[in-house]
């Protein structure tokens, strides 16, 4: 595999983990989030201040994802407060905030961010295994919870959270379980692509970054797993792969959150499952 | 001097917030929408303020031109975008708002490049004397057209026919339409008036200065949704409040927080802030 | 007698600074059947809510089986034994029918989070959902989307899953409203006779001759005050609630 290869292939593992990420919080337990980017930042920014400082990668990316956990708590806390269109405004004000915040932050590096971040250690192969690896286990994690009671409590509330207090369900906890599951994964793969580009500048957890990976959670279909994977692989792959899209990426992510919410917004997975019945119903039919 | 200064300089900042945020804020009043969009008819209306005079030199045409312009570009937006999704559940309608709006600003890039427009010629000059304070022309036509535009909706809404009929359907949609007053032509309205308004901000800017480019929506787009929680969703009067207060505490902030955080994360440190210790905003809801 | 199951005490709601409940005391013997009858827009459903928290009353106090819960959230109260069924249906639109009523049969696998996570497999619970579902007799409709069903399925539903949750104290909110006549009947039957299973039931419903038939009490609500409280025909024959009663009807009717 050549060095472009390997670099793709790990940025695609990289998303995939933030793509799945986000959709525990918003496709599983219904909490809309505009400000995904910055647990992102987060993480990167405390895993690169940490390794600089001496310590080691691993460790490194555990306090990265507590870091970003600790952040998604205290969100997690005040979108109990607010009803889901504030929640929507929050998130995204929290976004703005980190950036915000950092781009004053002389000891972050300010506007120029952090740069000479230390390697991995692991080689570049090692380090693709290694995201690759946490990211088949997060896809994993997923598929487990949305099977789970922990997934059925979930869907309750991401379908009418007072009924589901009716039925007994801690509304809140689950939220707050939710918030610090999605955010700590999103802190790891902050940490980890901190060591993959190694420079991070405050514009890499911006607001588009949010949007992008939306793009991905919305597109695959909110709450389906396999679907957000392959949105997440196809969105990262599409504007590498066809150099003249990635001037235009953003109008493609823009372009398919619009047309996706319009025609569609259940995403790929809604189109499949349309696909699936009327296929069986094709069949049904006598010949 | 120095702070009657600020807030002035806030005061012109805070009217062109509450020019985009009614807008906003009469569209979230009447069909529960985050508009983000908005913002993107704010840019549209400066691109062409600055696209038409550069071509027929006259400034005033090009404000004829684009402001209603604006407002049916705001109609048709309502129609195929957000009619056929009105009954899903509010987010579908704001991530495709956010999908459009990103689409716009995407389409300015491409049509009028990446590097923003100027006028070829200044097309207002000179300022205006307030006893120690002087003021440049446009910017005292920033206040003066805020302040005599949301007076102008307001007698509107209250006097006329339509305008009572406007109000009704806001409060109360049901209520409105039992009464026998056409609710969808009155959401056409809406979408017309607001837009037009935001079209108003947006020749304002251009002129202000003298620059418009593609993502010059971006900061306005966000921060507007801030001001109008904090103005109670649909809450005409507390988003004129919020825009002001917010346009003043940031020239302030500026200045005495600019080194913890910059001008744009003040707005929205604000609105966690109050969401905290009043989720329902500072005026509470429609 | 031992200490009643549910005792509320001076209950009051306001609303917009109007009265919606209005010091309202009364308590249940374990095992009964009460119906809470009065006028549209007596408090009824209000009071009710009060019991199962999702009402805040702003003075008052509500006690199940002898244990104060008036401070305690909603889905606690739920825990503690109280099953509601709602007047405006609120099926999980996103479950299958069977699954609305085995996650309120699975009150255990929710407790926490945690316990949650490490739970797998619904097939007991989903067997005990199907129970309900054809007690209450809409078994046919298990696996259907709520999306798809009459009003009169999904009013049953809400029952089935408000039983689910094995209550000491079932709360009721019009739950025979949309059925016909024959399904009223049948369904009233089984509200008997759960009833005589062992829960302890309060009912809110309009339809009086069914109430008259199947509940061994009346509690009459008008204006958010308790004005009649005692044997069904008793009541019934009380001129205050005949005026009250039968203005409403007659408003209604007009």
């Amino acid at each position: 595999m050549g060095a472009y290869e390997l670099s793709l292939l790990t940025l695609i593992g990289i998303n995939v983990l933030l793509a799945l990420s986000l959709n525990l919080i918003t496709g599983f337990c219904g909490q809309i989030s505009l400000g995904h980017a910055a647990f992102y930042g987060v993480g990167a920014y405390t895993a690169a201040m940490l390794t600089k400082a001496g310590i080691g990668f691993a460790p490194a990316l555990v306090a990265g994802a507590a870091g970003a956990a600790l952040l998604g708590l205290i969100v997690g806390i005040a979108s109990l407060r607010v009803r889901a269109d504030f929640l929507a405004i929050t998130t995204m004000g929290v976004g703005f905030l980190f950036l915000g915040v950092v781009r004053q932050q002389e000891w972050l590096g300010g506007e120029l961010g952090i740069s000479q971040i230390s390697e991995s250690g692991l080689g570049e192969t090692g380090f693709l295994l290694l995201v690759l690896g946490l990211a088949a286990g997060v896809f994993a994690i997923s598929l487990y919870i949305k099977r789970s009671w922990m997934g059925f409590a979930f869907d309750s509330i991401a379908d009418d959270e007072d009924t589901a207090r009716t039925v007994g369900i801690d509304v809140a906890r689950y939220k707050l379980v939710a918030f610090a599951l999605g955010t700590a994964i999103a802190g790891v793969a902050g940490g980890l692509y901190a060591h993959y580009a190694r420079i991070i500048v405050p514009d890499a957890f911006g607001f588009t970054v949010s949007i992008s990976i939306l793009a991905m959670v919305v597109v695959g279909g909110i709450g389906s797993t396999v679907g957000v994977l392959i949105a997440a692989v196809l969105l990262t792959l599409m504007p590498e792969l066809f150099r003249f899209i990635n001037d235009y990426k953003l109008l493609l992510y823009g372009g398919l959150l619009l047309l996706t919410m319009r025609f569609s917004p259940a995403g790929l997975a809604g189109l499949a499952r349309l696909g699936w019945t009327a296929g069986r119903k094709a069949e049904r039919r006598p010949a | 001097m120095l702070y009657l200064d600020l807030t002035l300089q806030g005061l012109i900042q805070g009217s062109m917030y509450a020019l985009i945020a009614v807008g906003l804020t009469l569209v979230y009043g009447l069909l529960r929408i985050l508009h983000v969009a908005h913002a993107g008819l704010f840019t549209l209306g400066a691109y062409i303020a600055v696209t038409v005079t550069n071509a027929a030199g006259s400034l005033l045409l090009a404000a004829l031109v684009a402001v209603p312009l604006v407002g049916l570009a705001g109609m048709a937006i309502y129609r195929l975008l957000y009619e056929p999704i009105l009954h899903r559940p509010p987010f579908v309608a704001l991530i495709a708002s956010i999908g459009l709006f990103i689409c716009m600003e995407e389409g300015f890039r491409l049509v009028f490049g990446p590097y923003g427009n100027s006028f070829d010629l200044s097309p207002v000059e000179g300022s205006v004397q307030l006893g120690a304070l002087s003021l440049q022309t446009v910017e005292a036509a920033t206040i003066v057209a805020a302040f005599g535009l949301l007076g102008a909706l307001a007698v509107f809404a209250g006097r006329t026919r339509i305008g009572v009929a406007w109000r009704a359907t806001v409060t109360d949609p049901e209520m409105a339409q039992s009464f026998g007053i056409d609710t969808v032509k009155v959401r056409y309205l809406n979408f017309f008036i607001g837009s037009a308004l935001a079209a108003v901000a947006g020749v304002l800017v251009a002129l202000l200065n003298n620059f418009v480019e593609p993502t010059m929506g971006s900061v306005p787009s966000y921060k507007m949704l801030a001001i109008i929680v904090l103005g109670g969703l649909g809450n005409v009067k507390g988003t004129l409040v919020a825009s002001l207060a917010l346009g003043v505490m940031e020239s302030f902030g500026t200045i005495y927080a600019g080194h913890i955080m910059d001008r744009d994360a003040i707005a929205f440190l604000f609105l966690v802030a109050v969401l905290m210790v009043r989720p329902q905003g500072l005026f509470g809801k429609a | 007698m031992s200490a009643p199951l549910l005792d509320v005490r001076d209950i009051e709601v306001r609303f917009d600074g109007l009265k919606a409940v209005d010091g309202a005391s009364f308590s249940q013997a374990r095992g009964t059947l009460t119906g809470l009858i009065g006028p549209n827009g007596a408090g009824k459903t209000t009071l009710l809510r009060t019991v199962t928290g999702t009402v805040r009353p702003v003075a008052g106090a509500v006690s199940l089986d002898g244990r104060d819960i008036s401070a305690l959230p909603v889905h606690r109260r739920a825990r503690l034994g109280l099953g509601m069924s709602n007047q405006i249906v609120r099926p999980f639109r996103s479950m299958t029918v069977l699954d609305n009523v085995a996650l309120a049969a699975g009150l255990d696998r929710t407790r926490n989070p945690l316990a949650a996570l490490l739970a797998v497999g619904r097939t007991e619970q989903q067997a005990r959902a199907r129970d309900l579902l054809d007690l209450v007799g809409i078994a046919d409709a298990a696996d259907a989307e709520p999306e798809n069903l009459p009003l009169g399925y999904l009013k049953r539903l809400e029952v089935a899953r408000a039983l689910a949750l094995a209550p000491k104290l079932l709360l009721l909110d019009e739950p025979l409203a949309g059925l016909n006549h024959v399904e009223a009947g049948r369904l009233a039957d089984t509200i008997a006779t759960i009833n005589q299973t062992g829960t302890t039931i309060l009912l809110i419903e309009h339809n009086l001759s069914e109430v008259m038939r199947i509940c061994g009490r009346l509690l009459v609500l008008d204006q958010g005050r308790l004005i009649a409280d005692g044997a069904p025909r008793e009541v019934m024959a009380d001129p205050a609630v005949r005026a009250a009663y039968m203005g409403a009807e007659a408003d209604a009717a007009a």
